[in-house]
């Protein structure tokens, strides 16, 4: 969920908008803003399944400290989401 | 290979402050790298007003004290660069960067760590579910990135932390169910409980979180009460329907850096765990190495900026631009800027910071 | 943590607890000779028996004749230690020595060689471009050398089990205890004193790797043993094999033969991917008596494993640590072994060189049988202290 409104942060500045791309389905997000908020605003929570148990994992630390939040980008795996912006045609996957 | 007179790892409140300081006292080449595209450290997610006097920057938001402090770096000519990891401390004081793909090194006389830390968890069954974050992510999930990762959040841990990332929290417009904490008093200041009590949430103390249940992403949380030993009371489970669990319970120095370097290192557990030796001048047992922050021990922002000043004075003595007089003069200024922070309640500070100063004595580096 | 009392009086005192204190503390144990105290002055496996670079291997080229039977008796026992040690220690087979075109003769000499002396089990020449077909994620010269035993192990979880078994079965491992001296009367070892206390004791044994020589001082021996660094790099877990053998040497580095004359630092292209998926990358070779990891050493490594395993690139695969140790280099290339003239009691085991993983327990059984029927001398001549000087 985006907040539009915050009364510290005031109301959302207009944004560029570009289109990336996970597992089949266009998202739009802002440019500049990180994939894993992106995605976190579409209501998308489970980033990848763990190699073992194919157990869920998601957002943890946020800063690009815990690689909780690993995805494939572009081809590469182990990406880390919350600190690598999204850009116009990006491809995202859930990596196993 | 291009030598820097002063290199300043980490871009925050403490390093910031070092760099300041030394340039002010003026050493000529200076650094700071940080790993992310915008200098601040934590202070970039602070949008709550900072205490203490003029000197820690008092009645600000953290959001703006992380940009004036920028700005003061740019405008003294503090060369700085983003988006660059240090990844590596060399023998030789050689310090390793990576930055837009490529990996490269240089040379400073003077190092100064503050690398800040990580965010604890705590290991209950479900623990790992997509929902379950650090008070810290979250807090930079809606105030720098402006998204909420979720409605109804438990928050777990009542220092300040918890009590002012909740009270964000209700700002951003979601719900905070309760606030629980293992011990038996609220670990906050009484002016950050009261800003959410107001707004009915309660605070459940001498609660501790049992279980976190859901399939792919958090659905419920399971609290327990614990008795004065910290034992989980057997029937006294609550359960609590939210689609978020946000854990602060503290942090733990970042000082991967400091231990490459040989540094020798104390485990004090009231600032946080394993953390190098320091100097009253934050120097290491690594000659021309400096630490300051909360990766040298945690505190807060505010004894940040203080100690990475510290720092910074120091290493400006240590290369010759301050006399010893001088520089003893405005580290005392300094450090009376501590006091405020290690004192009454935060007195064990004081105490455990002493500890860190007493164990540096007659230790050199480790790595030989 | 309370210390556990020192025992005062014991028959064999091993000094220095990796891959070497740690074996003969086993062999010892399982031969019934339990009246054994271990003392390291860290913790097992601290130093390079923990740090290195997981070969099960001996030296091929030059041949060593006086090696092999160490390295036979290991190759003989690893298949069985996990379960005998009760943990997976990850022996991996097989071990490649790549060979160039214009080292393939001397390649064929020294296979030829090991078959005459009675050790050709499991080595054999590769046909031309069959060690192509083995790794195909790699770009090597085309011709090889299999030793189908060799390959890799997991060291530290190795000798860790070694020593951990050797207590299980009574004998007195002592960790965070340093030895400060010891003491001699009348050409006989008596007793070494440690920062804990004194323990007595029939024989003494020196198994302290690249501090053999600090042991050797407290009994007025010169031991001629220096050190070489050598620097490792450690990938990310991977779900793909990109290393398909055990182990893979280049021909280059067997040449080399630790040779530090030239004073600079070498970089060799050896490979190994461990059970959980890590790659190592080794190894630099330098002269060197601290354990700093250097980035001249990480960059020489990482640009040449690219070159080997070009897939490394393609798949971006991330560099998760990188590690020092240090060899214990003898004048001769051979282990030091057995009795000191002169001194009774004193028993050397060090000076491994780069081979201490792989040979380091067939030593051990050939000491604790010495020590079981109380011989004289070490049965491998080259191998014994005397051809260095004798005890005054």
């Amino acid at each position: 969920m985006r907040i539009l409104e915050h009364p510290i942060l005031g109301k959302m500045p207009p944004r560029k908008v570009v289109k990336i791309e996970m597992e089949g389905r266009v998202l739009e997000a802002f440019e500049g803003e990180p994939i894993a908020a992106a995605l976190t605003a579409h209501g998308i929570c489970v980033f990848r399944y763990t190699r073992v148990r194919k157990e869920p994992r998601g957002i943890s630390c946020a800063i690009g400290q815990c690689t909780d939040c690993v995805m494939v980008v572009n081809g590469i795996p182990n990406t880390r989401t919350c600190v690598t912006r999204v850009e116009d045609g990006m491809k995202i996957q859930r990596q196993e | 290979m291009e030598t820097y007179e002063f290199a300043v790892v980490g871009g925050g409140p403490a390093g910031m402050s070092g760099a300041i300081e030394a340039a002010k006292a003026g050493v000529q080449k200076i650094a700071i790298f940080d790993e992310n595209p915008t200098l601040g450290g934590q202070l970039v997610k602070q949008t709550h007003k900072f205490f203490g006097g003029r000197e820690h920057r008092a009645g600000k938001r953290g959001i703006d004290i992380a940009s004036a402090m920028a700005k003061e770096c740019h405008g003294l000519g503090i060369d700085v660069m983003k988006d660059t990891v240090v990844w590596g401390i060399f023998k030789g004081n050689t310090v390793a960067l990576y930055n837009e793909g490529k990996a490269q090194r240089l040379t400073a006389k003077a190092i100064l760590l503050a690398t800040g830390a990580s965010e604890n968890n705590i290991a209950c069954p479900g623990w790992t579910l997509p929902g379950v974050l650090g008070a810290g992510g979250i807090q930079t999930m809606m105030n720098v990135h402006r998204v909420l990762p979720g409605n109804r959040i438990l928050m777990v841990g009542s220092g300040n932390v918890g009590l002012i990332v909740s009270y964000q929290l209700l700002q951003a417009g979601a719900k905070v169910v309760a606030v629980i904490d293992i011990l038996p008093r609220i670990g906050g200041y009484g002016v950050h409980a009261s800003k959410i009590t107001r707004l009915s949430v309660p605070i459940l103390t001498s609660h501790s979180l049992k279980e976190i249940i859901g399939k792919d992403r958090v659905e419920a949380a399971v609290i327990i009460k614990v008795d004065s030993k910290n034992k989980p009371i057997p029937g006294t489970e609550q359960r609590f329907d939210v689609d978020t669990v946000c854990l602060s319970v503290g942090l733990s120095p970042l000082a991967e850096l400091a231990w490459m370097c040989g540094c020798k290192f104390l485990y004090v557990p009231e600032l946080g765990g394993w953390m190098p030796c320091r100097s009253e001048k934050m120097e290491t047992s690594v000659p021309g190495i400096y630490v300051a922050g909360d990766g040298g021990g945690i505190e807060e922002a505010s004894t940040a900026m203080m100690t990475g000043a510290i720092a910074g004075i120091a290493v400006a003595e240590s290369l010759g631009y301050l006399t010893k007089e001088r520089s003893e003069e405005l580290r005392k200024e300094k450090t009376k800027g501590l006091d405020p922070f290690r004192c009454k309640d935060f007195g064990f500070r004081r105490v455990a910071n002493e500890k860190l100063i007493e164990n540096i004595i007659g230790s050199k580096g480790v790595r030989e | 943590m309370l210390k556990e009392e020192l025992k005062r009086r014991t028959e064999v005192v091993i000094i220095g607890g990796g891959i070497a204190g740690c074996s003969l503390a086993y062999c010892l144990a399982k031969r019934g000779i339990t009246d054994v105290v271990l003392v390291e002055r860290k913790e097992l496996a601290s130093e390079s028996s923990g740090a290195n670079f997981a070969s099960v291997m001996c030296t091929m080229i030059p041949l060593r004749p006086a090696l092999l039977p160490l390295y036979s008796r290991s190759l003989d026992a690893f298949p069985k230690l996990s379960e005998e040690l009760g943990r997976d220690i990850g022996y991996k087979t097989p071990r490649l020595n790549a060979l160039t075109e214009e080292a393939y003769e001397a390649g064929e000499k020294y296979v030829k060689q090991f078959e005459e002396l009675g050790f050709g089990n499991g080595f054999r020449m590769l046909a031309k471009n069959e060690i192509n077909g083995m790794e195909p994620n790699m770009v090597l010269a085309p011709h090889g050398i299999l030793d189908l035993r060799g390959g890799q192990v997991n060291p530290l979880y190795y000798t860790t089990a070694l020593g951990d078994k050797a207590r299980e079965l009574g004998v007195k491992v002592y960790e965070n205890t340093e030895v400060v001296g010891i003491r001699c009367e009348k050409g006989h070892v008596r007793l070494i004193a440690t920062d804990r206390g004194e323990i007595e004791s029939t024989y003494v044994v020196n198994a302290c790797g690249a501090w053999a020589p600090r042991i050797g001082a407290m009994v007025g021996l010169r031991i001629p043993i220096e050190t070489l660094k050598c620097q490792v790099v450690v990938s990310e877990k991977l779900t793909e094999t990109y290393v398909h053998s055990g182990s893979i040497t280049p021909i280059s580095y067997l040449l080399a033969d630790m040779d530090q004359s030239e004073g600079r630092m070498h970089c060799f292209g050896l490979y190994k991917q461990l059970k959980k998926g890590e790659l190592l990358i080794g190894i630099t070779e330098e002269p060197g008596n601290d354990k700093w990891v250097t980035f001249e050493a990480m960059e020489a490594l990482a640009r040449k494993a690219i070159k080997i395993i070009p897939k490394i690139k393609d798949q971006n695969v991330h560099i998760i640590s990188s590690y020092a140790n240090l060899y214990a280099v003898t004048p001769d290339r051979h282990a030091i072994l057995g009795p000191v003239d002169g001194l009774q009691g004193f028993i050397m085991n060090c000076g491994y060189n780069d081979y201490g993983i792989g040979t380091g327990y067939g030593a051990a059984e050939f000491l604790a049988e010495m020590i079981l029927n109380d011989e004289k001398s070490f049965p491998i001549e080259e191998l014994r202290f005397s051809r260095f000087s004798s005890y005054h």
